[in-house]
This record gives structure tokens, C-alpha cells and sequence, in this order.
């Protein structure tokens, strides 16, 4: 279970200027009704 | 407008922000603004269909990058300074009905990579000073949002509960040569009673001095002074513990419970808090019973001193057994 996290971060600017940063790690990739 | 004016009769900064009293208020679900937008849906803070973890700027700070100095100068006695920081929304997951105690022991690793990184940008600002990690979760609390979710507030200034901590920790190691909550730590091991949750690195107990019914504070046995100099195998023990925590919270009434997360850590300041900062977690949820409530009152409140009905020992046994009654597949997913 404690294997390395990789974890990947990617930013964009909101239309108003606010920066919103999405995070996906290579372990868990974003699907839905995993927890 | 986002102003601080200073308090000097307790000596701590109130901060301003007008423009919250405009925040959008308990929305229906289909039009919550944390989850993803959907093609062809309301455009949410979020513009992808799906997420995993994502952080944004508080569309509602009470502390802005740009904020200017206030037009209201103050006084020598009450000056007034620019309220500069930065509050980001973490959000945990992009299920709407999500908790935190839901969540797997994973996910919550792969937040706490999210709160460090954090930590380390935004304690790396010149304006910054603290950055204080929480969560506020349920209507008890006064949330507006239900989505899961946390927060972060990069003040200018320590703020005065963790800067009077720290304070009593820099007295405490003059006095002693030791750090205050390694000692406090290890009293509650030794005593045992008040012992919630035990890992490997890390320990959760309602604390001698409890100020709320189920107050539980969650300690690394090494004093490492941030969550940013947690190793990897602390980082997995204290996603272990956090979700053994939740998990009992959630089993003590049978329902959701309401509380508020903050973590205690080093400021980022340039002073030194080597052996003096101990990162910590703390836990204050508002019940007391099923259906009653502890409020901040005239004595907690005016006085600041608590008063309580029930001790830490007895509190720390119920939540102990409802830890250890919760199900295999919630604990240990």
C-alpha cells in the first residue's frame, strides 16, 4: 500500500484572473464511484 | 475591500472582508458551484467534467494578493493594515456527496501531497507568515457549501492561538531543553486513557485539557515541525489515523458528524521553530450529545475560559470504542 505517490499538477487561469490548479496522482486515476 | 484593524487590547488583527456577506448560501445540489460542469450544465468554479483533488483562489478571500492599503488609516493606538494573503478551496473530491471519513486511506495520502505542496508555495510568499489548513464541515459549523472540502488561509501574521502555542512551546524547551508536545505526547501514552487511535508514527487522543466534548487531537511521534517534513511512511500513518478518527466520529451518533479540522505547524516566517513547532491536527466537534450542542457562551466566549460538563477521559473511552466498533471495510480500505 505505501508505494511512492506521483502526483501531477496542472494550472489554469479562471476567466476573473484566479488560478485553479487540478492534481491527479498516477496511482489513482480520476474515475468516478471509487470511494 | 480587505482591510485588517488591529486589537489592542488583546493585541491580535481582526480581518475584513466585506464582499462575503454576498457568498452563495447553501445552493441545492444540482447548482452547487465546488462540483464539475457538466456539458451543457451550469458553469461550476471547476471546468472539467471530472476531477481528482483540486485547489483554487476563494472567489470570497478574507485575504487578497492585491489587496491596497485601506483608505481608513486607523490610529497610532488602532492602526489598520492592507488584509494581503491568499485563501485557496481545496477540494477533496468531485463527488458532491462525498466526507473526508468516506474516503479512502489513499485518497487521504494523496490530499496530504496536496496540503504539503501547499504549504511549501504558499509559506514561500514574502506577505506570508502562516498558512493555516482546515476544514469546516457541516451546518453546525456554519458551512455554505456541503461539497466536500477544505480550506487554506495564507495570513500576513501567526495567528494568535497558534502564535500563543508556540509561545508556551519556546518557554516550555528554554525551560526543560525539550519540546512541550513531545512531552504532552508522551504523557498521554503513558496514561493511556485518553488514547482514541494509535499508529505507527502517529497518535489521536482527546486531550487532558479538552475544550470540546470530543476534541481529538492527532500528533506525529517525531517533532517534525510541518506537514511539508512528514516522510513518506509518516504521510501513510497519518492518512491511517485521520480515517480511523473519522470513521469513529461518524459511528458516535450514527450520523455524519459536524467538527472543525485545523492543523498546527511551523510558521513560515524566516524565524527558527526547530524543536519548538510540532505539527498537530486538531479536531473540534461541536456536539456534545446526539442533539445537544456545546456553544461558545458568555464565559467561553468573554472570558475565554471553557467550561465543561463532561470529562476527557470519558468522552476518549466512548470515542475509543466507536473507533474500534467501526466496521473492517471502513477502516481499512
Amino acid at each position: 500500500l505505501e508505494e511512492e505517490i506521483v502526483m501531477r499538477e496542472e494550472r489554469e487561469a479562471k476567466e476573473d484572473g484566479r488560478y485553479i490548479i487540478f492534481y491527479t496522482f498516477e496511482d489513482e486515476p480520476v474515475e468516478r464511484g471509487e470511494d | 475591500l480587505n482591510q485588517l484593524r488591529w486589537d489592542p487590547t488583546l493585541r491580535e488583527w481582526v480581518a475584513y472582508a466585506t464582499h462575503r456577506q454576498d457568498r452563495t448560501f447553501l445552493p441545492p445540489a444540482e447548482y452547487c458551484p465546488l462540483c464539475p460542469t457538466k456539458p451543457g450544465g451550469f458553469p461550476t468554479e471547476v471546468p472539467r467534467e471530472y476531477y481528482d483533488i483540486v485547489v483554487f483562489e476563494n472567489k470570497y478571500p478574507s485575504l487578497a494578493p492585491d489587496a491596497p492599503e485601506p483608505d481608513e488609516r486607523g490610529t497610532d493606538l488602532t492602526p489598520t493594515a492592507p488584509g494581503r494573503g491568499v485563501c485557496e478551496v481545496v477540494l477533496y473530491s468531485d463527488d458532491h456527496d462525498a466526507t473526508l471519513a468516506g474516503m479512502s486511506e489513499r485518497r487521504i495520502r494523496n490530499l496530504i501531497e496536496v496540503w504539503a505542496d501547499r504549504y511549501a508555495e504558499l509559506g514561500a510568499r514574502e506577505e506570508v507568515r502562516y498558512v493555516f489548513i482546515f476544514e469546516n464541515k457541516g451546518e453546525a459549523i456554519g458551512v455554505t457549501l456541503h461539497h466536500p472540502h477544505g480550506q487554506i488561509y495564507a495570513y500576513p501574521f501567526v495567528p494568535p492561538r497558534p502564535g500563543k502555542e508556540l509561545q508556551a512551546a519556546r518557554e516550555h524547551r528554554a525551560r526543560s531543553g525539550r519540546c512541550l508536545h513531545c512531552d504532552l505526547l508522551s504523557q498521554e501514552h503513558e496514561d493511556g486513557r485518553r488514547i482514541v487511535a494509535k499508529g505507527e508514527h502517529f497518535s489521536a487522543f482527546i486531550p487532558f485539557y479538552a475544550h470540546f466534548p470530543f476534541e481529538a487531537h492527532v500528533y506525529s511521534r517525531r517533532c517534525a515541525p510541518s506537514i511539508g517534513d512528514l516522510d513518506a511512511a509518516e504521510r501513510w500513518d497519518l492518512a491511517r489515523v485521520l480515517k480511523r478518527l473519522l470513521v469513529g466520529y461518524d459511528a458516535l451518533f450514527g450520523f455524519s458528524l459536524p467538527y472543525m479540522m485545523v492543523m498546527h505547524q511551523s510558521p513560515t516566517d524566516g524565524d527558527d521553530y526547530e524543536g519548538v513547532a510540532h505539527f498537530h491536527v486538531e479536531f473540534y466537534p461541536p456536539n456534545r450529545t446526539a442533539d445537544k450542542l456545546k456553544y461558545m457562551a458568555g464565559s467561553e466566549t468573554g472570558a475565554g475560559a471553557f467550561v465543561m460538563d463532561v470529562l476527557p477521559e470519558r468522552t476518549a473511552q466512548t470515542l475509543r470504542e466507536a473507533v474500534e466498533s467501526a466496521p473492517d471495510d471502513a477502516t481499512a480500505s
